[in-house]
């Protein structure tokens, strides 16, 4: 079946096409959905919510095939819902509720609260302890990245590296991180 | 190395052609492993190796890390050590877009559109964002773990669409020919080493497994069925029922009388009354859910069903809100062979004939059925396993 026969047929819904659909680009839409969900119950679901949008993304007429292929605009398509769906879990799962009866200020106060504010200086000391333990461009890639909030690209002109190897290389620096600070909490426990 | 700019600085150039390492986005996600829930009970350099890469695991392996008694603070501690970096770029951003200060371009704290993310990444078809932009997202993932995350899932490229096959053009594709048309296919003599030898072999191995079983005592014939190796999450609310359920037919109640009990519906750990929607629906995509009944856990039962698709729904109520808790699809089925099989294993009496008959419903698929009839049989540690694991997914 054609793109465009498979596009109209998917349109008037007709068996056929959702069929050719769901056989003809499961591998797209599972690597796409398997980036997100490592469940396959929840990959099942997540392809069948997919499959609907993708539907009704094209009963829209959003998909134009002199812009590209159905394939790639399948895969965009996919991957923008996964995202959302994504963000809209991660809202859900963190709900911010208000006992009844209580006085909801109009405007929301963003500053920390004293446990917090302690607990922030508590873990910027054990990353600053666990920085200084780091080799020289290590620290500097993760100073010049999260202190300064630079991006990539400056990083990299910074350095005289390209993006690729910047990501790596950031990478590579957060995880020496973790491992001392890892190395850390067993020199503690050992003390203890 | 070539002098590409993609190539990977860690890796020599291949000795021939161009350098394998040159893809068009390298991953920035971690390489880390990933890892099968038992290996992080029983191998502390596996538990290691997932806190190490705590970013790359599913949400299963976190949660199970965010529990052990050991990894979990250290789990927390890794991941508010991340929070604080991403919270310093925050500030900076912040900073930097604050009245008088002079910035580069328009910063964002706001998490890009995923069409804006997708061609930040470089998705398949993505469109060229203007350099403002770029640079602004760019600097928006040093701040957000999620957008970070989500741009990383595109430094693989997609299989392509499987084009043969979906339509019946698969027997029209011409059969491979192993010989050239005309060449005589080569008569070969009968490999005697090559194939006797590995039979002999294999068959001397089958006999050998054979004899041992047959002579090593077994303490029971039936076992509880195991747990299946699954990963992923484990955390939904909505428990059972799940898959296969038998009907509650009057063949249910003659051939195994302790399933006849209405079908029992289970949340996991709810402190509230739970209400629960029952559909019944064609089992198709499009098909629309047909409310059959709606009832709340504790205060009512769900009705007895037919044969066919279902979806429920369940909701609890927190704080006066009344959340959602998810739903889930399962079918029921009619099965008389089934009914028959366990009939007969019933009736063969044996300590063991209930377990056995629960290992065959689980083996089935019906595994809401095997826990409605494991909770009739006499209470023992293995029973309070098997009723107490984690359904998966």
């Amino acid at each position: 079946m054609e793109e465009l026969e498979l596009v109209a047929g998917l349109r008037e819904r007709r068996d056929d096409a959702v069929r050719t659909l769901l056989e003809r680009y499961r591998a797209l839409f599972f690597h796409c959905i398997g980036s997100f969900e490592a469940d396959p119950a929840a990959r099942d679901d997540l392809h069948q919510e997919v499959v609907l949008y993708v539907l009704e993304r094209l009963d829209a007429g959003s998909f134009d095939p002199e812009k590209g292929s159905f394939g790639t605009w399948l895969y965009r398509v996919t991957w923008c819902r996964c995202v959302d769906l994504k963000r809209k879990a991660g809202a859900r799962r963190t709900p911010k509720l208000t006992p009844a009866g209580d006085k909801v200020p109009e405007r929301a106060d963003l500053a920390p609260g004293p446990g917090e504010e302690a607990g922030t200086e508590e873990i910027g000391a054990i990353v600053q302890r666990g920085m200084a333990h780091l080799e020289a461009e290590d620290q500097r890639l993760l100073l010049l990245r999260y202190v300064d909030a630079r991006t990539l690209i400056e990083i990299g002109a910074e350095l005289g590296i390209s993006v690729e190897q910047t990501k790596y290389r950031l990478k590579r620096a957060a995880t020496s991180l973790r491992r001392v600070l890892l190395n850390d909490f067993a020199i503690e426990e050992a003390v203890r | 190395m070539s002098g590409d700019p993609r190539e990977n600085p860690e890796r020599q150039a291949p000795l021939h052609g161009a350098a394998s390492d040159s893809g068009p986005a390298m991953k920035n996600t971690s390489n880390g492993p990933r890892l099968l829930p038992a290996e992080l009970q029983n191998d502390p350099k596996a538990a290691h190796d997932a806190l190490l890469h705590w970013d790359a695991q599913d949400e299963q392996i976190l949660r199970l890390l965010a529990r052990h008694p050991e990894h979990g603070g250290r789990l927390h501690t890794l991941q508010r050590a991340d929070g604080w970096l991403r919270q310093r770029a925050a500030d900076a951003i912040v900073a930097r877009n604050h009245p008088g200060a002079s910035g580069p371009g328009p910063d964002l704290l706001a998490c890009p559109t995923p069409d804006e993310l997708y061609d930040f990444a470089g998705g398949p078809g993505a469109v060229p964002l203007v350099r403002e932009r770029v640079l602004a997202i760019d600097r928006h993932l040093a701040a957000c773990q999620a957008c970070d995350g989500f741009a990383a899932t595109l430094a693989t490229a997609p299989p392509a669409a499987l084009l043969v096959g979906a339509d019946g053009s698969l027997e029209q594709l011409p059969a491979p020919r192993l010989h050239p048309r005309g060449a005589p296919a080569p008569v070969r003599r009968f490999p005697v080493r090559r194939v006797l030898v590995p039979l002999a072999a294999a068959a001397t191995l089958v006999l050998a497994v054979g004899v041992w079983r047959a002579f090593t005592p077994v303490a029971t014939r039936a076992a509880w069925p195991a747990a299946p190796v699954l990963r992923g999450e484990t955390a939904h609310a909505l428990v059972w029922p799940r898959g296969r359920v038998l009907e509650r037919s009057p063949a249910v109640e003659r051939f195994v009388p302790a399933l006849a009990a209405a079908l029992p519906f289970e949340v996991a750990a709810e402190s509230g009354p739970v209400r629960i929607q029952l559909f019944r629906t064609a089992g198709g995509a499009f098909d629309e859910p047909q409310l059959v009944a709606e009832w709340v856990d504790g205060a009512g039962s769900p009705p007895a069903l037919a044969a066919g698709h279902y979806t429920w729904k369940a909701w609890t109520k927190e704080r006066g809100l009344e959340v959602e808790l998810g739903s889930r699809d399962f079918e029921v089925l009619r099965d008389e062979a089934l009914l028959r099989e366990l009939a007969a294993i019933l009736e063969g009496g044996g300590d063991d004939a209930g377990v056995r008959a629960v290992a065959c419903l689980d083996a089935r698929g019906f595994r809401a059925d095997a826990r409605a009839l494991a909770r009739t049989l006499p209470a023992s540690p293995e029973r309070d396993a098997y009723l107490g694991r984690a359904p998966g997914r």
